[in-house]
């Protein structure tokens, strides 16, 4: 990879898939929601973006993924800068944005729909994702017949459909209730394990973060800037309910929440 | 209905003017109102007659042309308008003016620029039909939620895929309800049309109905134009019911 620029020989950045170079935002007003932000995101992986709400980690988000052009600043994805957004990427909306006059098999099979891939085809690839989420029985039901939380699966099996290297997550899971979540978000981990793809997860959930990542960029409040890298290394030979009582996710936890604490009115 | 603690069926009232009808014009009591009975009964007669058949399809081609033509430029205007902020700009002072505008004193500019033909009263049915159409799908389109927006953007759309896959569709509930206000408003760009021109379809019957009394063709004719106009209006209520299911949970 020729990645531009003198940031080619920062640390970690040989297996980066996305790579975040001094990235900074200004909305009109002016705020300054991301300043000078430098991240390196490995592939194949999770990496979560956690911080206080207002710090700008969607704005991240959407900046990676092509939906929001920087004020200054580039981002790479497998060594090539981002103009806007690209098949190599794909996302997963908080709202879901689901067609909901489109049936479930045709809201995951979108992506490719988009790209011409012929009906059978790409039915063949939705039906995989669908058993992949757990929705099988479900391909010719609509968005309002389904569950909050069954919504979201098809949005992520949309994600997971268009063979995207890279998925980007904005609080996919903030708006589903807290049994489906946990649901969920054990599901999750099988699949970062089975579809070795790069994630990048967006949440204000501690919890949620320590439990899913491999990688934490902890932001700072606005203008937001990456504060520190923590990497939970939690065993994922545990269950999940043994992770969820293991010290070393608790003192994670709480160690987390102790640097944010005082961001927090 | 209830009266007396008695159910009441609602096409009752229905059948209680129609013998007030009755009774008043078989008093007598002005030429103006023949009674219902004869009304029918010429209607029963007048509609298989050749002119009424000609005036029929005459009109109704320049209606569905009309509205056809409207919904054609209307929809794919109000849906750009809605998501441009500067087409919008540009477009949306005329269509405000125009959709509360008295368009009947525009139809004899329209006559003198296009004659006292069929495409005066094609124009006429446009030029009413148009403006509700525009500013309804504008309003449809402008609430497409935005994640929708990026949605289509972020798998890779094309303008045009993202216009006929994705707005059209989220914005036909406020689309199907222009329409709908459109086929009515088109009916009464039609008869006027027809009036004020007074040499083709409707409007000319109307003309020889009206200049020799003959108040119960007039009132045959009006019956015919009614239910027309209802029964378009109920169509198209039918259909948006249809879609109704998604409005309420778009997201």
């Amino acid at each position: 990879m020729t990645a531009p620029g003198p940031q080619s020989a920062s640390t970690a950045g040989a297996a980066a898939a996305v790579g975040v170079r001094g990235v900074s935002m200004v909305y009109p007003g002016p705020v300054q929601a991301l300043q000078n932000v430098d991240l390196d995101i490995p592939g194949g992986e999770l990496t979560t973006l956690l911080g206080p709400s207002g710090c700008g980690k969607t704005t991240l988000l959407k900046i990676i993924a092509g939906l929001i052009q920087p004020a200054a600043g580039t981002v790479l994805v497998n060594g090539r800068p981002v103009q806007g957004p690209g098949p190599e990427r794909a996302f997963v909306f908080q709202d879901f944005a689901l067609l909901p006059w489109a049936s479930v098999i045709r809201n995951v099979a979108f992506g490719l729909e988009l790209r011409g891939v012929p009906v059978s085809e790409r039915e063949a690839v939705a039906e995989k994702y669908i058993a992949e989420i757990g929705l099988v029985g479900f391909e010719r039901k609509y968005p309002h017949e389904l569950s909050i939380g069954m919504r979201q699966r098809v949005g992520l099996a949309r994600a997971l459909a268009v063979k995207a290297d890279v998925l980007l997550m904005d609080e996919p899971f903030s708006a589903i209730d807290e049994q489906t979540r946990r649901k969920f978000q054990e599901d999750m981990l099988r699949l970062v394990s089975v579809e070795r793809r790069t994630f990048v997860f967006v949440t204000h959930s501690i919890e949620e973060a320590v439990y899913l990542s491999d990688r934490i960029a902890l932001l700072t409040p606005r203008p937001g800037r990456i504060w520190k890298i923590i990497e939970p290394r939690l065993s994922r030979a545990l269950s999940p309910d043994q992770i969820r009582r293991e010290p070393a996710y608790l003192d994670m936890v709480e160690s987390i929440w102790h640097d944010l604490k005082h961001y927090v009115e | 209905m209830q009266i007396f603690g008695y159910r009441v069926p609602n096409a009752m009232s229905l059948l209680l003017w129609a013998s007030a009808w009755e009774i008043v014009g078989r008093a007598e009591i002005t030429i103006l109102l023949p009674p219902l009975s004869s009304a029918l009964g010429r209607l029963l007669e007048i509609v298989p007659t050749e002119t009424f058949l000609a005036a029929l399809a005459i009109t109704l081609q320049a209606y569905f042309l009309g509205v056809g033509i409207s919904i054609l430029i209307g929809v794919p205007l109000g849906i750009i308008m809605g998501r441009s902020a500067w087409v919008d700009k540009l477009i949306l002072p005329w269509v405000s003016l125009f959709v509360s505008a008295p368009l009947t004193a525009l139809v004899p500019v329209i006559m003198v620029l296009f004659g006292f033909g069929e495409t005066t009263i094609l124009l006429t049915v446009v030029l009413f039909a148009i403006w509700i159409i525009i500013l309804d799908a504008r309003a449809g389109s402008r609430g497409i939620s935005q994640s929708l927006v990026e949605m289509s953007r972020s798998y890779g759309a094309t303008r045009w895929q993202a216009f006929i896959k994705i707005y059209l569709w989220a914005a036909l509930p406020e689309i199907l309800a222009g329409i709908r206000l459109g086929f009515v408003r088109a009916v009464k760009g039609v008869i006027i049309g027809q009036l004020l021109v007074s040499v083709v379809g409707f409007g000319y019957l109307f003309e020889i109905y009206s200049s020799n009394f003959l108040m119960e063709h007039m009132w045959a004719l009006l019956m015919v134009l009614f239910a027309f106009a209802y029964a378009l209006d109920s169509g198209m209520g039918a259909l948006e019911r249809r879609v109704e299911y998604y409005s309420a949970n778009r997201s």
